[in-house]
């Protein structure tokens, strides 16, 4: 695995890419939206040799994943001239010269609040969690600047700590106060919007299980909520509307209609790796597998299957290699799990740990659903923001 | 006045003080390895009663306390990272909020992940940034419950 880093310098709090846009959260709580692409290509003027590739690795990770890309690798000369130019870039942190000017727009949010917990854009808008509520704002995006259309609306005034989108649907974590779902969030079922249902009694966040959703009421204690769908015809006017708004076919219409603790999958590990339920120390989920690091640094995946009216089963574990650290934050992405430690972001693919950067951070943003952007992480620091692309140099020749 | 810094070994565990705002401090037994782990969050083993009782007394010189009267409390080494404090690797404790003057403050490790109980609140952890007590970084971290 090969990764190549940007830094851009600044005082800033979190910042993550979205429709060509570097969407950046100043100390102020402002938004600062910088043309991404337009730096990508400041940076190829700066470093002829580096002409194309960055398009490729930081703007257009579909291309890379192109038949026509993989087909490049057939060729060794091609091939060796293609890795050779990005284990040079990845040597050193690329960094815009002092002379080059970003020119960003800026929006004051005006929202009262001591700290934004966390960001999400979804469908265009973007969610803000706050220590004082949840906020969403609008934008056109595809204005040549990005404009704010109207203010910031409250949703909802429980602290909102984390958040997760999908389905139509924006669920919120509240901590003591609860897990909150708001449904149907772009009126596609024409059904009353701006609600918010109150769904589990805890959460510090959530995370999708294929159409499920696990709510974690701590860092090892998640919960299993069955979600219940209508189907969406998109045969109407709304495409023509906006062409780049997501259509999602199926719609969340209800979350928790079954529900199960899930602490007892991990008997088999207490039975099988001879491990205490003291010593769990963070539990993630993708669709279908769960994640359990443990203090000593033990590392275990559980696969899970969910049949219709039946609690989930364990399809079967696997143990890694830990790391001896204590994790704070797991991120999907492409090219594996990204996970933030105390004091490094670490990617896990095929098995191995690759180092994404070395340096504790303010936020780790990565951009799995998106087709551009796809292999990216965007780590905010004190210092400023590291973009990091990740190529695998393996697959790719493979693949060819 | 200066913090008396001899425990009195009790049934309970070690007693310290008063310190130099007059306030006792109790180190307890129950936090410390003999209670039950499931419910009692214990001190690290690096952490002494002494050092715990110094991290109550600087907590209370520093005023550390938040609105609802509890102090909170963090130990930041030479490299300015926090220390652990507890044995689930904790890196911030409370002190309960203790009216009774004649009552022995305690205190515990606790980890923002588990509750809001355990967290300090948002503007109580904004001073502490810009007191420089904890780095912005750190500080977020304690925000959204990652530590």
């Amino acid at each position: 695995m090969k990764t190549v880093t940007i830094f851009l310098p600044g005082v800033f709090e979190d910042a993550c890419i979205y429709m060509g846009r570097l969407l950046v959260i100043t100390a102020e709580w402002n938004f600062q939206f910088y043309n991404y692409e337009q730096i990508i290509q400041k940076l190829e003027n700066q470093s002829p040799r580096s002409q194309s590739l960055l398009t490729y690795l930081f703007t257009r990770n579909d291309w890379l994943a192109s038949n026509q890309f993989k087909a490049l690798a057939k060729n060794e000369d091609i091939r060796n001239a293609i890795l050779n130019n990005i284990d040079e870039l990845s040597r050193t942190t690329i960094e815009l010269n002092s002379s080059q000017k970003l020119d960003p727009k800026v929006y004051k949010l005006g929202i009262p609040a001591y700290v934004f917990l966390d960001v999400e854009v979804y469908n265009q808008r973007v969610y803000i969690g706050a220590d004082t509520g949840l906020y969403h704002v609008d934008f056109n995006w595809m204005s040549d600047s990005v404009e704010m259309l109207g203010k910031p609306q409250k949703r909802h005034d429980a602290k909102s700590i984390s958040m997760s989108t999908k389905y139509g649907s924006i669920n919120v974590s509240s901590g003591d106060e609860g897990l909150f779902c708001a449904f149907d969030e772009f009126g596609r079922a024409n059904s009353n919007r701006n609600s918010i249902k109150k769904i589990d009694n805890k959460s510090i966040r959530t995370s999708w299980f294929n159409t499920d959703l696990l709510n974690y009421s701590t860092s090892t204690s998640p919960t299993f909520l069955c979600g219940s769908y209508e189907r969406i015809d998109y045969s109407g006017s709304d495409r023509k509307s906006n062409p780049l708004f997501k259509r999602e076919s199926n719609l969340l219409r209800e979350l928790g209609t079954e529900k199960y603790e899930l602490d007892y999958l991990f008997t088999i590990l207490y039975e099988k790796e001879s491990i205490g339920d003291q010593t769990i120390q963070y539990v993630y989920n993708s669709n279908g597998t769960m994640f359990i690091y443990t203090f000593e640094g033990n590392f275990y995946s559980i696969g899970i299957q969910k049949s219709e009216g039946e609690r989930p089963r364990v399809r079967f574990t696997k143990t890694y290699k830990g790391e001896n650290t204590r994790i704070l934050s797991v991120h999907p992405s492409k090219n594996g799990l990204i996970i933030e430690t105390n004091d490094r972001i670490l990617l896990f693919a095929n098995d191995k740990w690759h180092k994404i950067l070395d340096s504790e951070v303010l936020s780790v943003r990565t951009h799995m659903k998106s087709k551009r952007y796809q292999n990216i992480v965007v780590n905010t620091t004190e210092e400023g923001i590291y973009i990091t692309s990740m190529f695998n140099e393996n697959e790719w020749i493979k693949s060819s | 006045m200066i913090d008396i810094i001899t425990g009195i070994s009790t049934q309970l565990g070690i007693q310290f003080g008063p310190n130099g705002t007059g306030k006792k401090y109790l180190s307890y037994n129950e936090h410390r390895g003999n209670g039950d782990p499931r419910f009692k969050s214990k001190w690290h083993p690096d952490i002494t009663p002494l050092t715990e009782y110094q991290i109550f007394c600087n907590a209370d010189h520093g005023n550390w306390y938040c609105s609802q009267g509890h102090y909170w409390g963090v130990d930041i080494d030479n490299n300015n990272k926090p220390k652990t404090l507890g044995c689930r690797r904790e890196i911030l404790c409370k002190f309960p909020h203790n009216a009774n003057p004649s009552i022995p403050w305690h205190g515990f490790p606790v980890s923002p992940e588990n509750g809001d109980n355990d967290t300090p609140p948002s503007d109580f952890i904004e001073n502490w940034i810009n007191n420089g007590v904890v780095s912005r970084t750190l500080g977020r971290k304690i925000q959204r419950r990652k530590v």
